[in-house]
């Protein structure tokens, strides 16, 4: 304290007192007013440090509780899509068990067929399921409807243009989930094994069996194994027309007096002859023109076969039957199919099943098929392909409840990680809060015990400056 | 004693006490003026009389001198005190605008950077939406802009220090001169030995201004002038003034020269050098790390982006950004070595890939492209990439480089798995292939050259025979020939029986004619050890009807570019012969994983190889005694020599600074062409992920913290800054106060003293002019006496 005080620095004093009183209210106020108590950074240096990356975090998980609800909504749309695709599968057994029953009419028939193939359709609009204008099903294609039908001689099928290529989505800090299914995983499937042939009803095995090479068929094809000639014949045996039902290497012995021919041990026929039906020792039927005796009086001779699975449109005609590998294109749709043709004798059908495959469409497209041309076939022989195709439709149904339960566990994932994301979000904003946000109850009080001071100043100032020895000086 | 001598001293008494209240009556008038020093009446007894008996008697009062009440030590300690505290004060002004430029905590770039991000993340939902797109490039343009607008207004704050100091250059010179002017006033009138009390408070004030200006020094002269001295230039000598200038240095920093000789003046505090400080010290200081922080964003994005496709798919053409300098002035650009054509971005040694797609197959071909910036100029990597086939290169006149894709084609510098990786067919294709078994390069230093093999193609009903011939100078060292050179060499003479290539490293014929009755055999022409030097396996190979299909998937995920090759274990048919099995090497030569693709493997299935690669193989027949084999390259940076970063090519970003940081015009025109993922599918959002992970990357530009940390470190440092130039400047407040109360307590006007010196004064007259009248009145009486 100096030893003269002078009325300027009693005047000066207290406005200087005054007005940093006034300064601390006036902070007060905006801090109260605007809720923050950190408004620039130098208010709380250390605070203001906190306070750009919580905020920054705040924003980010606000756009992840987007992204989850977002990839909540696709999966849902993706999982309800496959609940029709479940019930369409549904529909197509039950139909397909109607159809199968023996006294259902042709003309019932047709109308099974029609229905199925408004399911095929249905389907097909299933794997194409779209949300805003994205296909769910088409991998990171998203732009194309990943599934289109070719249509491929007299029959058609669906092809995946998608490809399976995840489309991801941040759904949590660091956590990334896939929003869609490769289509190709749901409704096709190749986890394929040995393929199976059945004859066809009524008929004799062919005695064609599984190549070594692998298929690449899906579902089911028809095999048709055809007599096509003779190879290695003597010039008098050459092929009549008639039933031909052996193909493959056949032994021939003459006998004279009268002239008679046997065909692999069977009985013997007398020549010359014209279209005379041979049997051989097995009981197959072989036609055959015979004009004479040839100089060799026993032989053997190849029935040729032709191997086909297009319905005739390729042959492959089979001389060497010791083939463990007869490669097989179907021109429908380009398939292979591998056969082992040492053991086959008949000609016949047969259905080749790529075992542990299916294709959705291909079911769906062969059932239709079959109900709109059974006219042509016999009765037992519809009745087993509709159970082949039975087999095929819950195969099938299967790959899309598994595809529906994926998409169910992911999405009951993003529950979990949605609440997870709002409980960070939660807590990220308290500590914002704390950083950044004036605590009202401490302003508020701090504001009346700055506004009691202030007061008090003025008061003592109004005091101080008012005295001076002239007001006594009369 | 005198009668005169009773009235002198009257008269004496009444001029003291009328000097003395004129004196408080001036200390009150003037009580509010600033640099006032109060001023007291110093009165002493006269010289006394010597009276008849030898006694003194008093002759009255004398006024000994009228003088101001100052300290000057006080005043000293003001001046240096205003000094520091100008500086305090500029400190703090200036702080709390850049404060106010950065705008945190809430509004400035950590905003438009959030919401970059979130717009980045929000793409996510749905890559190909428009909408979303736009959004993306809009944040970026908003970030752009606030960078540009910090920048420009912290520059602009730089540069106000100019103008400030020029204008507090004047109003010093001024004072100065004012100062001169008094000194010469104060010689004249104290040359009689008075004090010019108010011309000296005048001069103090004015000192006191400058003070706080520039730091100065003052030195009094006997003859009652003062000198004043700021860094060594004398501002004030006499009644001379000298004035200082303030000028731009050639470095573009505000600098102040004496008026005189031009010479410089050092300061050592005030305002003006805080000015100057500011100019090379705070403001450039976080421009700087903003433009830091702009680089590395930019640098950081475009090496995403770059190597990215757009949602149209691949490129047809392409310009970078940045033009060659003509660094040696020889009229040409794009001449000068990489490193020397002044990209603002630094081009490393490095790889890069250009991968070629055919629009109608989709098939894709890659190329690796070597940057050397130290040997090869923008001119060398154009003849590098037109020398592809189906894309042409040039360095225009303006140093930028263009690329063309031909008709049917695009090109892209994705690092997206190659779907279709054998196109060659070299693993169980339609063609009979032979391969060298083993990566190059080949050692043919032992053979005679020209050096001959026999390449026998055709059906195995009708072969055909080829002589291919390898010379000298097919190759830069026999010793260590590589699989390209031969794979060149052998296609020259082979036409059209077959081809040859590098595949992975290895080498790989092919004949031209496929099937399965197709043939393809290798052997020397006798006598020679060629064939067996190229590892070519002396069998007979033959084709099949389909080929082996195979397709890649996923996205690597390891961090090395390379390669892995895919070896079969035996000759077999794939998903039926029994332990068939593909090996996969990477480019080290490192087994990664064996494949069984044998009995049991559905072909078509899909297989993991390793790092997020899986591939499936349709059915058909490997063989490992031709020495199949097909190399898929696993690339996990696409441009390691930030070739495409530097040269501005397929960039999300321009610019180099927060000042000039912009987004791409050809983005914020198309929206499409934002790279969002790397192959150009819709659903393709590879590069977002990216970006997101750039958010919490820790960059080496920016001391291994992450864009977000190191602008949170900027305003973090800038907030304790502030608070602490707050701080200072409160402190020097106070100091200077107090400063002010001790000089106030010394020099100050107490209202009440003057009031109580005047009363004083009033009765000293009161009692001297009665003194007078009784003198007066004894004289009256005497008079009377003598009529």
């Amino acid at each position: 304290m100096s030893l003269r005080i002078t009325q300027n620095m009693l005047f000066s004093g207290a406005n200087r007192d005054i007005h940093s009183g006034l300064i601390r209210y006036s902070r007060l106020q905006q801090q109260v007013a605007s809720g923050r108590r950190v408004n620039r950074p130098s208010d709380d240096p250390a605070a203001a440090l906190r306070i750009i990356p919580l905020t920054s975090e705040i924003q980010n998980l606000e756009q992840l509780g987007e992204n989850v609800s977002l990839a909540r909504e696709v999966l849902n749309t993706g999982a309800s899509s496959l609940e029709d695709g479940s019930s369409i599968m549904q529909r197509a057994r039950e139909l397909t068990v109607q159809a199968a029953n023996g006294t259902i009419s042709e003309r019932d028939r047709g109308s099974i067929a029609a229905e199925i193939d408004q399911l095929l359709q249905q389907m097909i609009g299933v794997a194409n399921a779209r949300r805003g204008g994205r296909f769910l099903f088409g991998g990171t294609e998203t732009d194309e409807p990943p599934f289109r039908i070719v249509d491929a001689g007299s029959s058609s099928r669906v092809d995946y243009t998608g490809n399976r290529q995840s489309v991801l989505i941040e759904v949590a800090p660091g956590v990334d989930t896939e929003l869609t299914l490769a289509g190709d995983e749901v409704f096709f499937r190749r986890n394929r094994s040995t393929t199976e042939f059945t004859p066809a009803p009524g008929q004799n095995p062919t005695g064609i069996r599984a190549g070594s090479g692998t298929d690449s068929g899906i579902g089911f094809q028809q095999l048709a194994v055809s007599f096509r000639g003779l190879d290695g014949a003597p010039a008098e045996i050459t092929a009549g027309s008639g039933s031909q039902q052996a193909v493959g290497p056949l032994a021939y012995s003459f006998a004279a007096s009268p002239d008679r021919l046997s065909i692999d041990g069977g009985p013997t026929v007398a020549i010359p002859i014209t279209d005379g039906v041979f049997t051989t020792g097995d009981g197959r039927q072989i036609t055959l023109t015979v004009t004479g005796v040839p100089a060799t009086l026993n032989g053997s001779m190849t029935a040729i076969a032709g191997l086909s699975s297009d319905e005739g449109q390729s042959v492959v005609e089979v001389t060497d039957f010791t083939q463990t590998n007869v490669q097989l294109i179907n021109g429908l749709d380009g398939s292979v199919m591998n056969l082992d043709v040492s053991n086959l004798t008949r000609t016949g059908n047969e259905t080749a099943k790529f075992a542990g495959t299916f294709d959705t469409f291909t079911a769906l497209i062969s059932l239709r098929d079959l109900l709109e041309n059974d006219a042509d076939l016999p009765e037992q022989e519809v009745t087993n392909r509709l159970s082949g195709l039975l087999d095929e439709i819950d195969t099938a149904h299967e790959g899309v409840l598994d595809g529906l339960r994926e998409l169910g566990f992911r999405s009951s994932s993003m529950d979990l990680l949605g609440s997870r994301v709002d409980n960070l979000q939660i807590s990220r904003a308290q500590s914002l809060s704390q950083a950044q946000d004036t605590d009202l109850a401490d302003a508020i009080l701090e504001l009346q015990r700055q506004d009691i001071t202030y007061q008090a100043s003025l008061q003592v100032a109004a005091r101080v400056i008012q005295t001076s020895i002239s007001g006594f000086l009369r | 004693m005198t009668y005169g001598f009773g009235l002198g001293a009257g008269l004496k008494a009444l001029t003291a006490a009328r000097l003395g209240m004129q004196t408080a009556g001036n200390n009150i008038s003037n009580a509010n003026t600033p640099g006032y020093s109060r001023q007291r009446v110093l009165s002493a007894s006269d010289v006394p009389f010597f009276a008849a008996n030898g006694q003194q008697i008093g002759s009255g009062v004398r006024i000994s001198s009228i003088s101001r009440l100052v300290d000057a030590g006080v005043d000293q300690r003001i001046r240096a005190q205003l000094a520091l505290f100008g500086e305090a004060e500029i400190a703090q002004t200036r702080l709390q605008e850049i404060e106010g430029i950065f705008n945190e905590p809430g509004g400035g770039i950590s905003a438009v950077l959030g919401d970059l991000f979130g717009s980045i993340s929000a793409l996510q939902t749905d890559p190909s939406d428009r909408a979303l797109r736009g959004g993306v490039i809009q944040s970026g343009r908003s970030l752009a802009e606030s960078f540009n607008l910090s920048a420009t207004r912290l520059s602009n704050l730089a540069e106000s220090s100019f103008a400030e100091v020029t204008a507090l250059t004047r109003q010093v010179n001024q004072q100065a001169e004012a100062i001169a002017r008094l000194n010469s006033q104060i010689i004249a009138l104290e040359a009689n030995g008075s004090s010019a009390n108010d011309l000296r408070d005048n001069r103090g004030q004015l000192l006191k201004e400058i003070s706080g200006v520039v730091e100065t020094r003052a030195i009094e002269r006997e003859s009652g002038s003062l000198d004043i001295l700021v860094g060594g230039h004398l501002l004030v000598s006499g009644d001379r003034s000298s004035a200082m200038t303030a000028v731009r240095s050639e470095s573009g920093r505000t600098e102040l020269r004496s008026g005189r000789n031009d010479a410089p003046v050092t300061l050592t505090g005030g305002r003006i050098k805080a000015l100057i400080d500011q100019e090379a010290g705070e403001v450039p200081g976080y421009l700087g790390r903003l433009d830091e922080l702009a680089r590395e964003m930019i640098l950081g994005f475009n090496r995403i982006h770059s190597t990215g496709v757009p949602r149209a798919g691949a490129f047809r053409n392409l310009r970078s950004h940045y033009g060659a300098v003509d660094g040696d002035g020889d009229g040409t650009r794009g001449d000068e070595f990489l490193s020397q054509a002044g990209f603002p971005f630094e081009i490393e040694r490095g790889e890069l890939y250009v991968s070629i797609s055919n629009d109608a197959t989709g098939d894709l071909e890659r190329h690796r492209i070597a940057i050397d910036p130290t040997t090869m100029s923008l001119i060398d990597v154009a003849a590098a990439i037109d020398g592809i086939e189906h894309v042409s290169a040039s360095v225009d006149p303006t140093g930028r480089l263009r690329v063309t894709a031909s008709n049917g084609y695009g090109f892209d510098f994705s690092s997206r798995i190659d779907p279709n990786p054998d196109t060659f067919g070299s693993l169980g294709g339609t063609n009979p292939t032979l391969g060298s078994g083993r990566e190059g390069p080949f050692d043919l230093s032992g053979n005679t050259f020209p050096a001959s093999l026999t390449v026998t193609t055709g059906t195995l009903a009708a072969p055909v025979t080829t002589t291919v011939t390898l010379d000298r100078s097919d190759f830069v060292n026999p010793a260590a020939a590589t699989a390209a050179e031969l794979a060149a060499a052998i296609n020259s003479d082979l036409g059209s029986q077959g081809t040859a290539a590098d595949v992975g490293g290895r080498l790989m014929i092919r004949s031209d004619i496929g099937g399965k009755d197709s043939q393809l055999s290798v052997a020397d022409v006798a006598p020679g050890t060629l064939a067996a030097d190229l590892g070519l396996p002396g069998i007979t190979a033959t084709g099949q009807a389909s080929g082996v299909e195979i397709t890649a998937s996923g996205a690597y995920t390891g961090d090395e570019n390379g390669r892995f090759t895919f070896v079969p274990s035996g000759d077999g048919t794939i998903g039926a012969s029994p332990d068939l099995s593909l090996d996969v090497y990477d480019q080290n030569g490192i087994l990664v994983s064996t494949l069984a693709v044998g009995a049991g493997y559905s072909p078509g299935e899909v297989l993991e190889v390793a790092d997020g690669i899986s591939i499936s193989l349709g059915p058909g027949t490997i063989s490992a005694s031709a020495q199949q084999a097909f190399s898929l390259d696993t690339v996990a940076d696409s441009d390691t020599s930030d070739f495409l970063v530097g040269i501005g090519l397929n960039s999300f970003f321009h610019g180099e600074t927060a000042a000039t940081i912009s987004v791409n015009p050809e983005l914020s025109a198309n929206a499409d062409l934002f790279a969002a993922g790397r192959s150009g599918a819709a659903g393709d959002a590879a590069n977002l992920a990216q970006l997101i992970a750039l958010r919490e990357t820790q960059l080496d530009g920016l001391n291994s913290s992450s864009i977000e940390t190191f602008y949170t470190d900027i305003v973090g440092d800038l907030g304790f800054d502030a608070a602490a130039a707050d701080t200072t400047l409160r402190s020097q407040d106070a100091l200077l106060r107090e400063l002010e109360t001790q000089r106030e307590a010394i020099s100050g006007v107490n209202l009440d003293e003057e009031m109580l010196d005047l009363t004083r004064y009033q009765q000293s007259y009161d009692a001297a002019a009665r003194f007078i009248s009784v003198v007066q009145e004894m004289t009256d009486t005497l008079i009377s006496l003598a009529r």
